[in-house]
């Protein structure tokens, strides 16, 4: 007997979400026991079924989660930069309408 | 219709109906008792979608004869099903202690799985029905049952593939074939279901086809039996007898079992 863990998809194109485990002698048997656990109101769409052991888990929160600031990294703070960008343009703009660069 | 393939068909729904509801009834016994408990459910499940199809006959009863009868407050020599769908599987524990181990996992699997392909068939059968509402049922109740017979197709493989399992299988598959010919039993008046189209096939030939299928199938895992064997060939009486109303011993207790509830106040709404 293997532990399958089994995700659903809801909607055409849509993400798969874990649902739960099954505990089957193989994926034949896991899948339609699947079927019943995790589509039972008929909700699913596809279902995946993977054994548990092919998978891989990482849970390093020295990679996941860095100490350094790395928030130069993230769109947010770049998005930022971009306004600061503008609005130092806009004042050399200004200043080079006023003379006042030489 | 004729008036003979209008009573003839009342009686065909019944026995389709009562085999539905008997057998599910059977399968649901497994809650808490199949080899795991995944399994619990999935056997569950499927007895459940065999109630659900009953109930879609007994709809059907309604809308052909007009009457809205009550089909539990049925004696029991009033039920039409095929008695192989009314043998007790499933262990049993009484209130008081004692337990009865019945026929066990292989007989429940051998009987659905042989049960499924008649009634697989028999929905064939009926997929192009001159009466509209037949037809229109089946074509959902098709798509439930493909479920079904994967499911039961998966567990044959499994018990075939070992010796102390296979053993088991084909004691289990022998005595399921000494009722099988009850399945293929024909209501009175089945002629004339046929000759207006109503059913496509006959229960000579749905038994004919049958034996091929299952005997094909089974010959991949190595397994031969005498099925599809006129009754008078296999031990017992065929199983024959359930169309007409004649049933035994353990359909009488599964009756009591099933009724128990109704029967303490028919007159309930529920």
């Amino acid at each position: 007997m293997a532990v399958f863990e089994v995700f659903s998809q809801q909607d055409p194109g849509g993400p798969y979400v874990h649902a739960g485990s099954v505990v089957a002698p193989d994926i034949t048997l896991a899948g339609q026991y699947a079927r019943n656990s995790f589509s039972r109101r008929e909700d699913a769409f596809r279902l995946w079924i993977v054994p548990r052991e092919a998978i891989h888990e990482e849970a390093d929160l020295d990679l996941l989660r860095p100490p350094g600031d790395h928030r130069y990294r993230l769109g947010r703070y770049y998005r930022a930069n971009v306004e600061k960008r503008k609005r130092l343009k806009t004042r050399v703009a200004e200043a080079a309408a006023e003379g006042r660069l030489a | 219709m004729s008036p003979e393939a209008l009573a003839a068909l009342e009686r065909y729904l019944l026995a389709m109906a009562d085999d539905e509801l008997v057998i599910g009834y059977r399968d649901t016994e497994w809650t808490g008792a199949a080899p795991m408990l995944e399994e619990d459910l999935a056997f569950s499940s499927i007895g459940l979608d065999e109630v659900g199809h009953a109930r879609l006959f007994y709809a059907l009863l309604h809308e052909l004869t007009g009457e809205n009868i009550d089909y539990r407050a049925r004696r029991p020599d009033e039920y039409l099903h095929a008695r192989l769908l009314e043998l007790a599987a499933a262990p049993r524990y009484e209130p008081a202690g004692e337990h009865r181990s019945n026929r066990g996992w292989a007989f429940a699997i051998a009987r659905q799985y042989l049960y499924d392909q008649f009634d697989a068939l028999r929905l064939e059968s009926v997929a192009a029905s001159t009466w509209q509402p037949l037809a229109q049922a089946v074509d959902k109740v098709r798509r439930e049952e493909k479920y079904h017979l994967l499911h039961t197709r998966t567990w044959i493989a499994r018990l075939a593939d070992q010796a102390a399992t296979r053993e088991r299988l084909n004691a289990a598959l022998a005595e399921c074939c000494a009722y099988v010919s009850g399945l293929f039993e024909p209501v009175a008046g089945e002629p004339a279901l046929v000759a207006e189209g109503v059913v496509g096939a006959g229960s000579d030939s749905l038994q004919a086809a049958w034996s091929n299928v299952v005997g094909g199938e089974l010959k991949r895992h190595g397994i031969t039996l005498p099925l599809g064997l006129p009754a008078g060939q296999i031990d017992g009486d065929g199983g024959l007898g359930g169309r007409r109303g004649e049933h035994g011993a353990e359909w009488l207790q599964q009756w009591d079992d099933m009724t128990s509830v109704y029967r303490l106040d028919p007159a309930a709404i529920w």
